[in-house]
Formats: structure tokens, sequence, C-alpha cells
């Protein structure tokens, strides 16, 4: 099961912002802006909104009063979680969450981007970036960061982890069952480390 | 007969002077290694002569990886790792020139073994996994029990148990 999630904040804001994104008369978000509002399934999308927690701590006693909401929708169908809708819907999720700061958090796990990262580049890269999240209907920050997060799993993915295919990952399986203690070459190693190695 | 002490790398161990002969290897100690253990990403365990404790004698490194089945399409499944299987993976493992031929590379190969099994307490590993960078590799690999990760000529892997001794 894979989760969007995010604390949402002023919400009318967040529909102003997704309309005036999404002026090409794109559709995407007909069956998940009203899920924002919290009860209504997601026919389009195929999911539904398990839990969406309504008022937040309530006014208090210096502060405006603010909608506080929270919503998590889990896709059961894992090559959804990564179709565009979600990504863009993940997307406008958190340009919501940056508009509204400081805030409070709801019980469960929120993510909050705590920590910056300035990065130096020239003229033309700074041009090149900000056409392409033109294009790509993003802010910078959120291409930039999209993109380098999708690179950084690849690298780790290379890096630390061996996909082997069903038949093989089972044959693994079953070599690691093996109950053979170590040879006698490792042993001999074993007892050489013993002697020579302090 | 030589006799080592090993220990994590430190600055204090010469390793622009370390030749095993493999360019990449001299490469991947003197400029990587360092940045490797600080950024967490590796651990370098260098062996050094007991009475000459700044010479590297031989190093070996070791991190974290897992093993899944892919059951999903490339591009989901880079996200979504399936029954990943923890083992620890012996990046790179070098003896220069003036130790090859002692019994060096089997003391080092046993010393990783011996850190894995102790680290099993703490994070459990199912086995080893070394790439195997050349034939002669991978014999010295297969002489102490290694065998090919399914579907990956160039991988070996030692099963937990064919390393574990109860000592």
């Amino acid at each position: 099961m894979t989760y969007v999630g995010a604390n949402l904040f002023a919400r009318k804001r967040l529909i102003m912002r997704i309309n005036s994104h999404l002026q090409s008369g794109q559709l995407l978000f007909q069956g998940i802006l009203d899920p924002l509002g919290l009860d209504t399934d997601l026919p389009r999308a195929g999911m539904t909104m398990a839990r969406g927690v309504g008022r937040g701590d309530g006014p208090s006693a210096s502060t405006r009063p603010r909608i506080f909401s929270w919503a998590m929708i889990p896709i059961a169908n894992e090559e959804l979680a990564y179709s565009p809708e979600i990504r863009a819907l993940t997307l406008y999720v958190r340009l919501a969450h940056d508009i509204d700061k400081p805030h409070r958090r709801v019980g469960m796990t929120a993510t909050t981007k705590d920590t910056r990262l300035h990065i130096r580049c020239d003229q033309q890269v700074r041009y090149l970036l900000d056409k392409a999240a033109a294009y790509a209907h993003m802010s910078v920050s959120e291409f930039v960061l999209r993109n380098a997060v999708d690179q950084a799993q690849a690298v780790l993915e290379a890096n630390e982890s061996i996909s082997l295919s069903q038949n093989d990952f089972s044959a693994f399986l079953a070599a690691l069952d093996d109950p053979a203690p170590p040879n006698t070459a490792l042993q001999r190693a074993f007892a050489r480390h013993d002697e020579q190695v302090r | 007969m030589p006799r080592y002490a090993i220990r994590a790398l430190d600055n204090t161990a010469a390793t622009t002077k370390f030749d095993c002969g493999e360019l990449v290897l001299n490469d991947y100690l003197r400029r990587y290694a360092t940045q490797d253990v600080k950024r967490g990403v590796a651990r370098a365990f260098v062996a050094t002569p007991t009475n000459t404790p700044s010479q590297i004698a031989g190093f070996f490194t070791l991190s974290a990886a897992s093993v899944q089945a892919e059951s999903l399409p490339e591009v989901w499944r880079k996200k979504l790792p399936r029954y990943p299987v923890p083992v620890a993976l012996l990046g790179r493992l070098a003896v220069d020139r003036a130790f090859q031929g002692l019994g060096l590379g089997a003391i080092l190969l046993a010393d990783a073994c011996r850190k894995v099994n102790a680290a099993s307490h703490t994070l459990a590993v199912a086995g080893i996994v070394v790439d195997a960078k050349s034939q002669q590799a991978a014999d010295f690999y297969r002489h102490f029990g290694f065998i090919e990760l399914p579907g990956h000529p160039q991988r070996l892997i030692l099963p937990r148990g064919r390393f574990t001794v109860t000592e």
C-alpha cells in the first residue's frame, strides 16, 4: 500500500492555485479536488479516501482560525501510485503545504520541509530550469527537487539493491537455507586470522 | 610469518602508497574511501603490518545492500522494493603487491566474515555478496565457498551459514 498525504492548509488557496495552474483545461483534479474536502471517493483514479481528519486544534488563543485538514490517500494499485495524476496531486498538496507556515501538526506523521538546499548555477542553467519547470507546470524548486529525487533513488537502487527474477530469487532463498558450515578453506582462513592478526 | 593489525581506515594510513596492481582499486582507496566512510555509504578497513602501522598491506570495504525479487515493471519496481533480503556487500578487497601471495587476501576475507557476523547481532544479514571483477577474483571467492548469485554471473554470495562459526 502506498500513500500520498500531507497536511492541508488553506484549502481555498489550494484550489485557486490548482485552477490557475490548470488553465489549459486539464481535468486531472476533477476527482481529486473534492476529496481534499475529505469524503468523496475518487472514481476516476480508482482510489478511495481512507481517512481524513477534519478540524485541527481549532483557533488558538492568539492566531486567526485556520482550516486544518489532514488527508491521506491509500492507493491500492501500485501502478497508480506513480501515475501522473497522483504525482500531480502530491505536487499540489505540497504546494498547499508550503503556502501557510508556520503550522501545527496533527497526530500522525506529516512530512515537513525543514531543511534547505542552496544551489548556485549560472544564468543559462537558470533559464533552462525556469523554462522546463514552466512546461511541466511546476515551480522551479519542485521541478529540480522532483527530478533530483528520482535520480537519487535510481542511484541508491543501483548501489544498494540487487534485483533477481522470481525464479532466481527462489533459488537465492534456497541457497540461503544451505545448512553447510564454512568450508575447509575458509576455516583455514579463520585460523590464519587468529594467528596473524592481533 | 607477517603479523597484521586490522583497523578502520583513518588518516594515519598512507593510502597514496598503496599499490595492488589495479589502478581502479588504488584510486578508490586514495580518493574515495575516506569520503565514503565519512558520508556513510561504506566502511573501510585496512590491514597494516604490526611494526609499520601507516603502511597499508590490504584493505576491504563493507556496506549494506539488499536482494529482492523483481515482479513489477522497471519503472515501478525502483520505488517499490518487494521482500528485500538484507545482505552485506563486500565492495572491494585488495592486497598490496608487496604482500601478495602471503595469504593476506584470505585473512582479510576472514576478517570481513567475522565483522559481518559480529554485526549480525544488531542487523541480521542473509549473506555476503561480492562483485567478482575478474575470473581470478571469482575463483578466489569460490574457493572459500561463495556461490554464484542466481542470474548474476558476476556476483557471488556466501550464505550466512557458510561463514558463521560458533567460536
